[in-house]
């Protein structure tokens, strides 16, 4: 290991390797905090970071990354060679949980051999002094190849490897308390859940048991969350608080098809056989056959993706116990409409005999409701369709959908006009309904990039302006497109984009300035990958201003420093009031032609 | 690019603004109304009327709505010397290349749902340009194209009306990429149904021989077809990344090795898609030796050119051979070939449209 004197804190840096990524990121205070703890682990209680956290990224797409091993091995050399010279250790961050690559916990495989590679191949060369710490999701076993080749370098402790479950090839590595870092680090998968809960909204007819009907509004999609459910379900079946695992899961997914896939990888990790899809007569009859076989009784876990008075999964419980020798003594919901707590709460629900039934419930949420005699009830007063629970609508938003989302959001006179233009008049709240619908609208929304222009979310970099009023409608739509789809975001602070529009002719000029002043936002697309496709994000288009300016500052890139210029490719937005402006590609999830846009 | 609302959209939306409490929103409704039924056919424009009658003077004047009940006496006509009709977005994107258009430009929509391009060809020893539209039908199938042509030809009314796209080919005549000019369409798929067999009974369209009779000299401007292809071929390559169009690796390698065929010959296009290389079979039972291509659209393209009395042609790339597991990486390229040739035949006069009648 590179010695370290008493007095002096030790040095180190930050090797800038972003696989599978589109941008590159600038590194902020926390990740300072986080190095210094681990260089604690490493039995050096002082150390003092040397390299400039503006240095862009070396990215590589997750294209590349899968089918371009090379381009992993020259960017993680790069990376090596370009850190400060007066560090004693470097720090490679690969790790799924706090590393910097998106995507590491599903490329995993041999991209670590190449990450491996490109370290053997500049170890000779970065001085005999300095080490190199290598933050891996797994360890590498003592005769995989890799390991093999770097041996030598790990004996002499210039290359220390560390894994997420805290195992490292440096004997005295605090591993425990590593382990416990990154756990606080990690983001709570119900936290990502709640983010990525698509509510769709719609007409969604209910009949009533004493006759008649109502429309619930909601429809809830959990599909864009697999490995949070695929968590949580594994954590919940198991249970908790010296409850057993059950023998069995049976579960009823109605319209909700996302809940098969992470309940049966959960199911597998359980050593289980795979859950019984008891809404289905084959389910039944396959878990009819099952019992007939099961000597003893056998305890069940029912899984439903929602509930919410819970006589359906009351009656379906006591059916199953009814159908087979089991015993249903949990029922774990992803969703609740009741409950005492807003996350990861529980409910009981009555049965015909004792004891009660226990919901162990992931997320509360509302669903509305609306009675046929209510005025804005739109199927039964303006003849809106009911919407199908088995369709999954994509695409722009239909007429019926958009205006239903801004008669309950609001109109108002817009709100921060940017100075280069006159007010568009009254405008939806898009702010609104971008922050109880971002999430469904983000989904909308996506469809129609990938379909036109991105056919990956971790390949595409969508910029936006960063507003600083209270109403941040484009900061967060960002926001939940990155949560939604995992592209990556880029804020350029509004106050540059309306010096670029007021500058003019001096446009080029002043947009060559700003880059030099080396703001995060010049960090993160200067490391972008070269095959990163960038699209411009706003809540509205009207006049174009803004959204020209900020394709000035992106396509700068070509003279700013970076090997190849970044294309705008297309502009999204929620609603464009100028569709007859045919010079920008925009792609709209709902578009009229404002009559103070044409003026 | 928004889908076009549906008269009960329209209905929704007056019905919305009617009982909007609100006078704000209510002008707010009326505005996406107006501009959403402008953009539909005769029936949307009744909702413009509904509009106008819901609004107050100062945001629908009285000059608004004689405009519009001037507009449904006399709907917009849009002069051209040529039509261009594409089917799919690979065939447009194919067409906006080779008459010069970028790939981003959106046209503009006309009532009724349609969308033309407008472009201008320079011809050779002429002054004036020729006027071009061009627009997408965006489905398939001969009943769709005719009344989709149907709308188009209430707005405009060209001298000549032209099919470009892609086709099947038959294997043992023409390769990948060629091009086939239709000397004749015919409706292969029409046939009698009877008890013990079905009996075809195809229906046939010839193209006016005053415009067959140059094809037959393209021979003496295959050379500037052929450098007029490879550098618009050479853009797509640099473009790739940014149109996501598909090439085949061999033409995307080196444009330049590909040299297509253009070739005189009957068209087959029926309402089957075929993936099951039975072109060959068709046409033996059909007895047309000279049966090149098959498509989906000509039949009710050229039906209604016939109605209209409106002189038309149909240029077809072959993309593949209607086979199983057909790839699509040559549609591109086979679309624009037939764009190309066509373009040369315009400009070079080879193509003489002071041959064929004004309509009236």
């Amino acid at each position: 290991m590179a010695s370290t004197s008493g007095s002096e804190p030790a040095t180190y840096d930050i090797a800038r390797l972003r696989l599978a990524a589109a941008s590159s990121q600038a590194l902020d205070r926390d990740d300072l905090h986080f190095y210094e703890a681990v260089c604690e682990f490493m039995g050096i209680s002082d150390s003092r970071f040397v390299g400039s956290v503006n240095q862009p990224f070396h990215t590589v797409t997750p294209d590349q990354t899968t089918l371009t091993p090379e381009a992993v091995v020259a960017a993680t050399t790069s990376a090596l060679k370009e850190s400060a010279d007066a560090a004693q250790f470097i720090f490679l961050n690969i790790s799924a949980a706090v590393g910097y690559s998106p995507m590491a916990a599903t490329i995993g495989g041999s991209v670590e051999n190449q990450v491996i590679e490109g370290l053997h191949n500049v170890m000779s060369s970065i001085g005999p002094d300095r080490t190199v710490i290598v933050l891996l999701p797994a360890m590498l076993p003592d005769k995989d190849l890799s390991r093999v080749v770097i041996d030598p370098w790990i004996h002499a402790e210039r290359v220390i490897l560390v894994s997420d479950d805290g195992r490292s090839t440096l004997p005295t590595f605090a591993g425990d308390e590593y382990r416990e870092l990154i756990s606080r680090l990690r983001e709570a998968p119900i936290n990502s859940l709640r983010q990525k809960l698509i509510r769709r909204q719609g007409w969604f007819r209910r009949e009533i048991v004493s006759g008649g009907h109502r429309y619930f509004r909601t429809l809830f999609d959990c599909s864009r969350s697999v490995q949070e459910l695929q968590q949580l379900l594994l954590e919940s079946i198991k249970g908790q608080h010296g409850s057993k695992t059950p023998d069995v899961v049976l579960y009823d997914p109605g319209p909700s098809k996302w809940i098969r896939n992470p309940l049966a990888a959960a199911c597998v990790a359980l050593g289980l056989d795979d859950a019984y899809d008891v809404g289905l007569r084959e389910g039944r009859e396959r878990l009819a056959r099952a019992a007939k076989r099961w000597r003893r009784a056998r305890r069940a876990v029912i899984v439903v993706p929602f509930i919410d008075t819970g006589d359906t999964t009351v009656a379906l419980a006591e059916w199953c116990e009814t159908a087979a020798p089991i015993e249903v003594d949990r029922v774990v919901a992803v969703l609740s409409t009741a409950g005492g707590s807003r996350d990861a709460g529980f409910r009981r629900l009555r049965r015909s005999e004792p004891p009660m039934l226990r919901v162990d419930y992931f997320l509360r949420v509302e669903q509305d409701f609306v009675e046929t005699t209510q005025n804005d009830c739109y199927p039964e007063t303006l003849g809106v369709p009911e919407s199908d629970v088995n369709d999954d609508p994509t695409g722009p938003l239909s007429v019926y959908e958009f205006w239903d989302l801004a008669i309950r959001a609001g109109v108002y006179e817009e709100r921060d006009v940017p100075p280069h233009r006159a007010s568009v008049g009254v405008i939806p709240n898009f702010h609104f309904m971008i922050k109880e619908h971002g999430q469904w609208l983000s989904h909308r929304l996506w469809s129609m990039v990938s379909d036109s222009v991105a056919d990956s979310a971790q390949s595409t970099i969508l910029v936006c302006p960063q507003e600083e009023s209270e109403d941040p409608a484009s900061s967060t739509l960002a926001n939940h497109m990155r949560n939604i789809t995992g592209a990556e975001v880029v804020k350029v602070p509004r106050r540059d984009i309306e010096r670029v529009v007021e500058a003019g002719e001096s446009a080029t000029a002043l947009v060559e300035e700003l880059w030099a002043a080396t703001p995060p936002w010049s960090v993160e697309l200067m490391g972008a990958s070269s095959e990163a496709r960038v699209c411009l994000l706003d809540d509205f288009v009207s006049s174009g201003a803004t959204i020209d300016a900020l394709r000035e500052i992106v396509e700068f890139s070509g003279r700013s420093g970076r090997p190849s210029r970044l294309k705008v490719l297309a502009v999204c937005c929620i609603a464009n009031f100028d569709p007859s402006a045919r010079t920008r590609h925009v792609i709209a999830l709902y578009e009229w032609q404002r009559k103070s846009s044409q003026s | 690019m928004a889908k076009e609302a549906s008269l009960e959209e329209l209905r929704f939306l007056t019905g919305l603004a009617r009982a909007a409490p609100d006078p704000i929103l209510r002008r707010l409704l009326l505005e996406d109304l107006v501009w959403t039924a402008s953009r539909g056919g005769a029936q949307s424009q009744d909702f413009l009327l509904r509009a106008a009658a819901l609004s107050p003077p100062e945001y629908f004047p009285r000059s608004d709505l004689i405009d519009l009940l001037e507009s449904r006496l006399r709907p917009p006509r849009y002069d051209a010397d040529v039509l261009i009709v594409t089917v799919k977005k690979p065939e447009l994107d194919a067409v906006l290349s080779a008459f010069d258009l970028p790939s981003s430009d959106m046209g503009f929509p006309i009532p009724g749902g349609a969308r033309f391009w407008r472009a201008k060809l320079p011809r050779a020893r002429s002054a004036t340009p020729l006027s071009l539209l061009i627009t997408v039908v965006g489905e398939a199938q001969n009943y769709k194209m005719s009344s989709f042509m149907h709308t188009v030809l209430s707005h405009c009314r060209p001298r000549l009306a032209v099919l470009v796209g892609m086709a099947a080919g038959q294997k043992r005549k023409v390769n990948l990429g060629n091009v086939v000019v239709a000397s004749e369409v015919v409706d292969y798929a029409n046939a009698v149904l009877t008890e013990e067999e079905v009996i075809p009974d195809p229906q046939n369209f010839l193209v006016e021989q005053t415009l067959t009779r140059p094809i037959y000299l393209f021979d003496r401007i295959r050379e500037a077809w052929y450098a007029d292809l490879h550098a618009r071929l050479d853009e797509a390559v640099r473009q790739l990344a940014e149109t996501g169009i598909t090439l085949p690796a061999a033409v995307r390698n080196r444009p330049a090795s590909f040299l297509p065929r253009l070739d005189l010959g009957v068209i087959l296009a029926g309402d089957l898609l075929m993936e099951d290389e039975s072109l060959q079979f068709r046409a033996d039972q059909l007895k047309r030796r000279r049966a090149l291509a098959a498509e989906m659209e000509g039949a009710g393209f050229a039906c209604i050119c016939r109605e209209a009395h409106l002189s038309w042609m149909v240029f077809r790339g072959v993309a593949d051979f209607g086979g199983p597991n057909r790839r699509k990486d040559w549609q591109f390229v086979a679309a624009l070939a037939a764009a190309t040739a066509l373009r040369l035949l315009l400009s070079s006069l080879l193509l003489d449209l002071g041959t064929i009648e004004q309509p009236s």
